[in-house]
This record gives C-alpha cells, structure tokens and sequence, in this order.
C-alpha cells in the first residue's frame, strides 16, 4: 500500500483529554503524528457542524475526546455530549457516509498511555479505511450545470 | 362544503365575538384549491374565508414570529399542537399568548399523489371520500390514497395540548410510523448513500424553503448564513448540500415533530422529511421520547441519563475488558 | 419560410443535433438534462433553462496565496444546444440579457449557446401572454418547433437556426403554412393582453411603495427562495470564495431578494429588514423598477412561482392590488 499518513482534527476537551495527550507528550509515549488538536471547552462545546466541516475542509478522521462521566468539569457536560454524538452516529450511518471516520473516546488526564495508544489505532484503522473522497470538498474550476447526472 | 371548514369557521366567530383571541391565525381560501393561504382573521365577517387546509401541509406556526402583540387563537392538529408545546419549551412563546382549538385531524392530502392532475374546480372532502370537480365529471378518491407520507406515518393525530376541544374523528394512529425509515435500513450502507446523493442531495436547490417552512427553525441567523466560520458552502455543490441536510435534520433531533412542513415545502419535492423520522425513531427507540407531547418534560438535548448507550464510545476500561 | 418533419422523425434530428454531445433536453418534470435517448415535450419542466446562462455555480477566477502569482480568469467553454425550451423560457434570457448587457461570462454563453423551442400545451398557470409574450413570436429562439398531429412544423429564426434543420425535412405546403398560421392566429385571438403595464408605467414610484396592501399580501409569505430560484428572469446573483487550503475560487451563484442576507451591508446596516420589504422588494423590481428602465415587466407568466409557492402566493393578487394604486 502506498504511504498514506491520515490526517486526524481532534476536539479535546480542556480538562481531560487534553491533559491526557499532555501527559502522552511529557512521558515520551510516541503516537502517530497525524493529529491535529483542537483544544475546546467542553466535549459538549463540539457540534455535528464543526465534525462535518473538519472532514469537509479535508480531514480523513476526527476524534472527539472528553472526561469519562462523572468526571466532567461542569459536572454533566459530556453526559450532554453522549446524547447528542449518539443520535450524530446514527444519522451518518444512515445515510452511509463512513461514520467510522469519527471516533469518540473517554480519556482522562491520568491516562497519557491510552491516549497514545487511541490515537495509534485511529490512525491504523483511518489507514485501511484510505483517505477521505466523499466527504472532501474540491475545488472545480467547472461551472455546476448539469444537476442531475 | 368541508364539514371541517363549516366547523372550523363557526368556532373562529364565536372566538372572535365572545373575545377569547383577538385575532385567528387560519388556512383562507387561496388562488386554487390545493394552495390555500394563511391569514391573520380578526373580525367575525372575515372567519367565512376559513377553510379546511385540505392538500396544504404546511405548519401555520411558521408564520408565529410575524405575529405581535395580539392574542390569537390557532386551530391546532396533532402536530400542530406538539409544535406549539415545543416552542413552549424553548421559551419562543408563553402559553397564555395563545387560544388553543384543538381539532381532531383526519390527515392532510398530498396534490402529488393525484394521478394525472385534472383541471379541478373544486375539491370537496367528505369524511373517507375526496370529490374533485373538473369541467366535465366529478372524481372520487378516498382519503387514504391521498394522504401525506407524513399523515401516513403520525401518532398522534389528535391534539395532545388545547383550551377547547372541536368534535370529530380523528385519523386512526399510525401502525407503521417508521415505514419509510425502514425500508431504507434494510439496504446496504452504499446503497443508502446512493439513496440520500440521488433523492436529496443532489437535486437539492438550496431555496431554503424546508428551513423556513419549519416552524422548529425559527434561528434569526441560520448557521448556512454565518461566514465566519462560514460552516456551508454556499453553492449546489454536493458536499456542501449534504452537509447543510445533515445539520439542519440534526438540529431538529428531538424536536421534530413529524409535521412534514419541510416536505410540503419542498418545490422539487424532495423526500426530505425522512432523515427527520430517522432521528424521531432512535430517540424513541433509546430514550423513548417523543417531542412535545407534554409542557413539562425536557427536550431530549436538555436532559440525559447515566443509562444512555456509549458502546460506541472508547475508553481504557471497555479496552481491557475490565 | 418553414419546414415539415414526420414527427417520427424527431429522434434521427434529435440524433443529428447531438452530433458533438452538447445537446440539452427537458428530462421529465424537474429540468433540463443531457440528451440520452429520450425527449419530454409534455408539461413545464420546474426549474427552467436559467441555470445555463446563469449557472448555480460560475467560476469568474481562480487564485492562490503565493505573492505575485495573479488569479486567472475562468470562462465558460464549449457549445451548447438546447431542445424543447418553452419559448416563454426564451423570453426571459433576452429580458436578463439586456441587464447582464457587459457581463463577460453571460455574453459568452448567449453566443454559445443554441435554443430551440417547442410550443406546448398551455396549462392552467399559464399566464405568458398576460405579460406580453407571444410564443409564436420565438423571441430568443433560433427555431420554433410546432408539433402539430403528426408532423413538426418547424421555423427558423436566425441563421444558425438555419443550419441546424433537419435533413429530413420538406419545405411547408401551403395547406400547412395555413395550419400554422391558424394555430397561431386562434391563439393570439383568445390571448389575454393586460392593459395593466400601461397604467404602472404612469403610477407614481411612491405611493405604489407606501401602499397599504403590501402588509397584507406579505403575510403569508415565508421568505424562502423557492420562486426567486424557480423564476426564469430572476437573475440577482451572490459572489463567494471557495477556498480549500491556499487555493481559491472565486464563483457567481444566484441568490434570492427574500433572503435577509442579501441585503446586509458589511457595517451591519440591512436596509430590508423586514419580511415585508423584502417581498415588496421583489414585486416592485420586476413590476416597476424593470418596468420603468426597459419597458417591460421582468416577468414571462410561466406560472412556476404559483405552483412552487409553499404559501399559495398568487403573483395576480400583487398586480391587481398594484395595478390599483
């Protein structure tokens, strides 16, 4: 296979998963360099717009991080987020556009090594799966005429 | 004369005579029969051009934010009163502003279902049987052939909120509510997309009307408007277009109520509606909830339990099997 | 002079058009598509043959974000036919060509692009000649096709008209010049000419803005973009960069007058606020503000905006109530 390295936007939340890839980083646990993170408030501050403009904007991956429940910050935020990803997945699988491309993980700041080991694993399967065609957006230079072929 | 439209146009006089609302917001006759228009009725003389909505499935609470500073009154449906509980919860209105008639509804017709469109003069509803009048002869169908998808797949045909109560039969309660969203789930992954890239986004024009149709979308910027970030693409390109039906069916997870305004809406008749009941039926299913049937439950977004389903969710413990 | 073709031999012409692949046909009801063996020429396909003179994406240039690298325009490319336009349809691109008089892009498909036109049945949202269109005057066609029983009558307009006629065909017997010539004569005599455009020319700009009736007739209006983008003589357009990295694109897509951004200034400021004046906004340009610069309302009564309104609008109930001011 050729060597296609995967490009991942990651939505950590502030206070778990982003220590936790802090701590994978102070330790010296190596992971795949295909992350991109963006650190945000809460796991429940992500919306499905911001995920599907990720993979629209050329991501092949996103990974939606935040605190395992009952540990979150503002007490119930990823309690919130569960639902909401729940229902996003279905939708995607619904309408068959890959929702393996999106992952969801609980980490804590306490768990460097799973974090390493998450993002590794997301990048293998992202690796078979092969780069994002459906979801990109490209740029034509032709006009859009012809709707309906 | 519809018996409904009789119905409806003497309780709108006495509404308006006895001072209950001071205005009705109504379906009046519109330019052909099956494209009646919505009117704000405030005077007992103007209730005779109340009719029945017939083929017209748009929701009449799309048009609440053009109304201010007057009590009106609504006839509302099933789903027309789930709405109005919706809104009521998302604090878009108070429930005093508003006069309540509940009508038992027998289900609105669909013009596309009519096989080859005769020039019609006038359609009568009769209880299980639809006269339309051309020039030379008079067409019976019967309701059921005609009925909205939408009607097809409703559960609750009666109003679930109302200050007073018209007489009648209602539809009969949907056995099948998800047909629709089932047939699809039977198909392979790549044959939905097929589906979802041919029916909706594809043709899709991007005239917006199944967001303002959507009484639920009441945004005063939509997110396809924001340009900074700018989320949609404003073209017809498919990414773009799929993009804008996933996030507009999402926002209305949990607050949809199957009203089939959108659908009504859509000028090229796009099946549309469906990723809505798709988001209606695994709400019901994991957290048997349906929208607006109550004022005092939360939305479905605005609540959560520790129970809810995270197997797709990783974490260490799940990983070691611990 | 015209010509006659047995309508079974519509297909070998059809065939004979498609020669370099550009040949455009009405497919069903929903539009206009690539000739592929078939040909609808009952009912009014819903969105017209606007989006080949203004497409629903137009690229004008593109660029990238490396200094002293210059964007390069882009053009439309390639010539096109299209077959079975309803001559109401026609009409309108001549209407919006007289705006888009310098506009590059559009010039450049008006010249590549070949219409034929077949006169249909006139349905009941019919209203063309209420606007001053006649169809069988084939403003903007090159040919006019009458199918008429079984054979064609077919007129050419315009020299290139000319060199597109079928091979099969005979030149008209007098009996059927004067089927024609019937047809059109019976249909001119019924046609319904409104002495309405006269009358706004005269009306004053603004007691006709300030009109009690707007308020009403906007009620029900949900100011979606379903007639603006089904209307073949709306023409407004928006510009947008489409940017994927460090390189962009900058396209012309239409845009709707009832959407509130359409009118946002960048300061903030939206001078039409309102639902109302947005809707008033769209009526006054194609009945007064086109009216009073070219002579002619903005409007060839295809009656696409009544059968797509969600709201059951009725563009007669605006010109009567205008047309009483």
């Amino acid at each position: 296979m050729s060597t296609f390295e995967p490009k991942i936007v990651a939505f950590l939340c502030n206070w778990c998963s982003y220590a936790g890839a802090d701590l994978a980083g102070v330790s010296r646990r190596p992971y795949p360099p295909s992350l991109r993170i963006v650190r945000v408030p809460c796991s429940s501050r992500v919306t499905p717009a911001m995920i599907l403009s990720a993979l629209k904007a050329g991501a092949d991956g996103v990974l939606v991080s935040g605190c395992h429940p009952g540990d979150c910050h503002y007490l119930t935020g990823n309690l919130f987020a569960r639902r909401r990803f729940f229902m996003l997945r279905k939708l995607l699988e619904f309408v068959g556009l890959e929702p393996e491309r999106i992952a969801f993980a609980w980490i804590s700041a306490s768990e460097g090594d799973f974090f390493a080991e998450v993002v590794k694993e997301f990048t293998d399967k992202l690796r078979q799966i092969g780069p994002n065609l459906k979801f990109r957006k490209v740029l034509r230079r032709e006009p859009f005429e012809f709707p309906y072929l | 004369m519809n018996s409904l439209t009789f119905k409806l146009r003497e309780k709108a006089r006495q509404i308006l005579k006895e001072g209950q609302a001071e205005a009705i917001l109504a379906f009046t006759e519109g330019p052909t029969p099956f494209k009646p228009r919505l009117a704000l009725i405030k005077s007992p003389e103007e209730a005779e051009r109340i009719v029945w909505p017939g083929f017209s499935g748009l929701n009449p609470l799309t048009l609440w934010p053009k109304i201010k500073d007057i009590k009106t009154a609504i006839f509302a449906t099933g789903c027309i009163s789930r709405t109005l509980a919706v809104l009521i919860k998302e604090k878009q209105l108070e429930r005093e502003e508003i006069y309540v008639v509940g009508v038992p509804c027998p289900g609105l017709l669909d013009p596309q279902k009519i096989p080859d469109k005769p020039e019609i003069k006038k359609i009568d509803e009769k209880e299980e049987k639809i006269f339309f009048e051309t020039q030379k002869e008079t067409k019976v169908f019967l309701r059921r052939e005609l009925l909205r998808e939408t009607c097809l797949s409703c559960r609750h045909p009666s109003p679930t909120l109302y200050d007073e109560i018209l007489e009648g039969e209602s539809l009969t309660p949907s056995k099948i509510p998800f047909s629709r969203v089932e047939e699809l789930e039977k198909l392979s992954s790549e044959e939905r997309a097929y589906w979802f890239f041919e029916k909706i986004v594809s043709p899709c024009i991007r005239c917006y009307a199944c967001r303002n149709a959507c009484p639920l979308c009441y945004c005063p910027q939509c997110f396809v408007d924001d340009s900074r970030p700018q989320w949609v693409g404003k073209t017809r390109d498919p990414i773009d277009n799929l993009l804008y039906h996933l996030v507009r069916a999402f926002h209305l997870a949990g607050r949809c109520v199957n009203c089939g305004s959108c659908e009504a809406a859509c000028p090229l008749g796009l099946p549309l509606q469906v990723l809505n009941q798709k988001l209606i039926k695994e709400a019901f299913e994991n957290f048997t909830y349906e929208a607006g049937l109550d004022l005092e439950s939360p939305l479905l977004f605005d609540t959560y339990d520790e129970k809810d389903p995270d197997d797709f969710i990783v974490t260490a413990k799940r990983k070691t099997g611990g | 002079m015209r010509w006659v073709l047995p309508r079974k031999d519509l297909e070998s012409w059809l065939v004979f058009l498609n020669r370099d692949e550009n040949l455009i046909v009405p497919d069903g009801s929903q539009g206009f598509l690539k000739y592929q063996g078939k040909v609808f020429l009952e009912g009014k396909p819903r969105l017209s043959i606007k989006e080949f003179f203004l497409p629903w994406r137009e690229p004008l240039l593109s660029f990238e974000a490396i200094p002293g690298v210059i964007p390069t325009p882009c053009l439309p490319t390639g010539k096109k036919i299209i077959f079975g336009v309803l001559p109401c349809d026609a009409k309108a691109i001549t209407l919006i060509a007289r705006v888009y008089e310098k506009d590059l892009h559009f010039q450049e498909r008006l010249r590549n692009t070949v219409l034929i036109g077949v006169i249909r049945k006139k349905e009941e949202s019919c209203f063309c000649t209420a606007m001053g269109v006649d169809p069988f005057k084939g403003e903007g066609l090159d040919i006019l096709v009458l199918p008429k029983d079984d054979i064609l009558l077919i007129e050419p307009l315009t020299p290139r008209g000319k060199e597109l006629l079928p091979e099969g065909a005979r030149e008209a017997s007098t009996e059927e010049e004067n089927l024609y010539n019937e047809a059109m004569e019976s249909f001119r005599k019924t046609a319904f000419v409104s002495p309405l455009w006269e009358k706004l020319k005269k009306t004053e700009l603004l007691p006709l803005y300030e009109a009690p009736f707007w308020e009403e007739l906007s009620f029900p209006c949900l100011n979606c973009g379903v007639c603006t983008y089904l209307c073949p003589t709306c023409y407004c357009f928006d510009v947008q960069d489409e940017v994927v990295g460090a390189k962009g694109i900058r396209v012309r897509l239409p845009d709707s007058c009832m959407f509130l951004l359409y009118s946002q200034h960048a300061s903030g400021h939206n001078p039409r606020k309102t639902p109302l004046a947005r809707f008033r906004n769209r009526f006054m340009h194609k009945f007064k503000y086109y009216l009073d610069e070219y002579g002619e309302p903005l409007c060839v009564g295809c009656g696409r905006c009544n059968d797509a309104c969600p709201a059951g609008i009725n563009l007669w109930d605006i010109l009567k109530a205008m047309g009483e001011v």
